[in-house]
């Protein structure tokens, strides 16, 4: 969990707060639905979102115009596909992205599209304006880092309608329940050249545990540091949240942070044409396996 | 030999007087050359240096020679040449639709039209509003929803022609070229306008004596004179193409797949997104050179023209 931080067996920054990917549901949709819950399978889920078609209500909305909420679903699906195991591997492991499970998860997402389970109008909207539709009950559902969570339950009018789950697994024999997308990425970190580095670094680490403790209590994020004292103000979303991640499996950190910044961008480059339906699965893997090893 | 003494010493005094005027001047001029290098010469020189560098900004860069220039053309996640593609369409637009929209309401005011100031401070307030203000605006006629595009679409039965503007490939680039022009018809047409007061009314009174109409003292009086004008709106419409940048990352974020990507949004991205400073200093030095380039070029063409 720490693998962002780590270098060569030692930590070399302080996690200020961690989240994972939710996918958010606007309960009242649902319901017109027929669904009391967020379905729990992925043959229901795919079900449910035909249902809300049926109904005229689109299933999600997804921001093109910021590619890191298009990795929040195809991050979520490849790992549901694969295994978080597998997908680890891939971003910070160094094996192939030629890999044919990869190029399915991607195919899988992009039947979605096809079936028009997005806004088609999401490609050109930012994630402001997507979250902003959902919260106007224009989707009914919306996958994204569960720090919106302090907006959501914070809202008087939406927060009664939204809950939050993991997104179901699509392959069991490869994947299972628990295995999430996110993990503590934020840190702060002192230069060994600075001057009293030792002090700035005891200074960095209580800093790091309040901007922690308090960032959960507000609902900004998940503690990346064991939570102390009185917890029971956290609002609800982001105390399911919590258990989500207390039962959770593994964490594959998400892709474009776990990767160095001149991949990451070839990285989201790639997941923008697979959002834009330019390139298909196995273009996918084959273009990032030319372009990245 | 009184005599050669003394032009000797006339000559070794003209000298002195020379250099100590040669030393006011240069000692005059210093500041500026100080500045003109500092801000101009000096970083273009750090540009062309770093751009024969593989560095990433922090620690120190390696030399590769000309590696980032062949890369900028052959790499597959480089987008050099869709994004010089979009830069040239937009500076056509900007040369051909815009520039003679402008030349058109610049030479409709010249005519000392009731209104004449109104309508000079109207076509040019867009140039006085914020970028981001305008790429917003914009993006609020474009939105799909709600926009008033579509929607005047709807109340006029064209439905089949609404379209997800921004981020449909087929019209993102089209959105963004119409603020661009929208936005800098009132710059230009100031300029040309400046140029049209300028001409001399006995010029105008002689050939409308002559019995030419108001289009045929414009066509043959008024565009002629102000030609070096247009020619400077063309090289400010063209480099100013090149280098757009601002409209391009409020309206479509150089999306949707990249297809509106120009070259400044690409030089972004490759230092502060990729930490790759060395292709960075690449794409500056390649607009620098285009710029450059299309300056004389139309410079040229406009003396060609004038023989």
């Amino acid at each position: 969990m720490l693998g962002n931080s780590t270098y060569e067996g030692k930590h070399y920054g302080v996690p200020l707060t961690m989240n994972i990917v939710g996918l958010f549901a606007n309960m009242d949709l649902l319901k017109e639905a027929g669904y009391d819950e967020i379905p729990g399978t992925y043959e229901d889920f795919i079900k449910c979102c035909d249902d809300l078609k049926a109904k005229g209500i689109t299933p999600f909305g997804c921001a093109g115009k910021e590619t890191w909420c298009v990795t929040e679903y195809l991050e979520s699906i490849i790992e549901k596909s694969i295994g978080a195991e597998e997908l680890n591997n891939v971003f910070v492991n160094g094996a192939t992205w030629n890999n044919q499970g990869i190029a399915k998860a991607v195919d899988t997402f992009q039947e979605m599209i096809k079936k028009e389970y997005f806004d088609p109008a999401g490609i050109g909207l930012t994630n402001d304006e997507v979250k902003a539709n959902f919260m106007a009950g224009k989707y009914a559902f919306y996958m994204n880092g569960t720090w919106n969570c302090a907006d959501f339950a914070g809202n008087d009018e939406f927060k009664d309608k939204v809950k939050v789950a993991e997104f179901p697994v699509i392959d069991s024999s490869k994947s299972k329940l628990g295995q999430l997308i996110g993990g503590p990425s934020d840190t702060l970190a002192v230069a060994a050249s600075s001057p009293n580095a030792e002090r700035a670094a005891d200074y960095a680490m209580e800093l790091g545990k309040l901007i922690c403790h308090y960032g959960y209590l507000d609902g900004c994020g998940l503690p990346a540091w064991t939570p102390y004292g009185d917890t029971s103000s956290v609002n609800p979303l982001t105390q399911t949240v919590s258990e989500i991640v207390a039962n959770a499996d593994s964490m594959v950190l998400f892709g474009d942070t776990a990767m160095t910044a001149d991949d990451a961008q070839v990285y989201l480059s790639y997941v923008d044409q697979v959002y834009g339906s330019a390139i298909d699965g196995a273009g996918f893997i084959e273009g990032l396996a030319s372009d990245l090893r | 030999m009184w005599k050669v003494f003394d032009m000797a010493d006339n000559k070794t005094i003209k000298r002195k007087t020379d250099f100590k005027k040669g030393l006011d001047i240069f000692l005059f001029l210093l500041p500026a050359i100080l500045l003109f290098v500092g801000i101009l010469i000096a970083p273009i020189a750090v540009s062309l240096y770093r751009s024969l560098q593989k560095w990433n900004g922090f620690s120190p860069g390696t030399f590769i020679g000309f590696k980032n220039y062949k890369d900028l053309f052959t790499s597959g996640s480089i987008n050099w040449m869709t994004s010089l593609k979009n830069a040239l369409i937009i500076a056509f637009f900007s040369v051909f639709v815009q520039l003679p929209f402008s030349l058109l309401l610049a030479l409709l005011l010249g005519r000392k039209y009731k209104g004449e100031r109104f309508f000079l401070t109207v076509y040019f307030m867009p140039v006085l509003i914020s970028t981001v203000v305008i790429g917003q605006l914009w993006l609020k006629i474009y939105n799909p929803d709600y926009g008033i595009l579509n929607r005047a679409l709807a109340a006029l039965g064209l439905v089949d022609w609404q379209r997800i503007w921004v981020g449909d490939p087929k019209t993102a680039l089209g959105s963004v070229v119409v603020p661009t022009i929208w936005q800098y018809v009132g710059y230009h047409m100031l300029l040309m306008y400046a140029g049209v007061k300028g001409v001399s009314p006995d010029l105008r009174e002689a050939a409308m004596l002559d019995g030419a109409t108001n289009w045929q003292v414009d066509r043959y009086v008024v565009i002629p004179v102000i030609k070096p004008i247009i020619r400077t709106s063309v090289i400010f419409a063209v480099t100013g193409s090149l280098k757009t940048y601002d409209l391009v990352r409020i309206i479509t974020n150089a999306g949707p797949t990249h297809k509106t990507e120009v070259p400044s949004t690409l030089l972004e991205d490759m230092l502060f997104l990729r930490n790759r400073y060395g292709m960075g200093s690449t794409i500056s030095v390649m607009l620098i050179i285009l710029c450059f380039a299309f300056a004389l070029a139309i410079t040229a063409a406009f003396k060609e023209k004038e023989y």
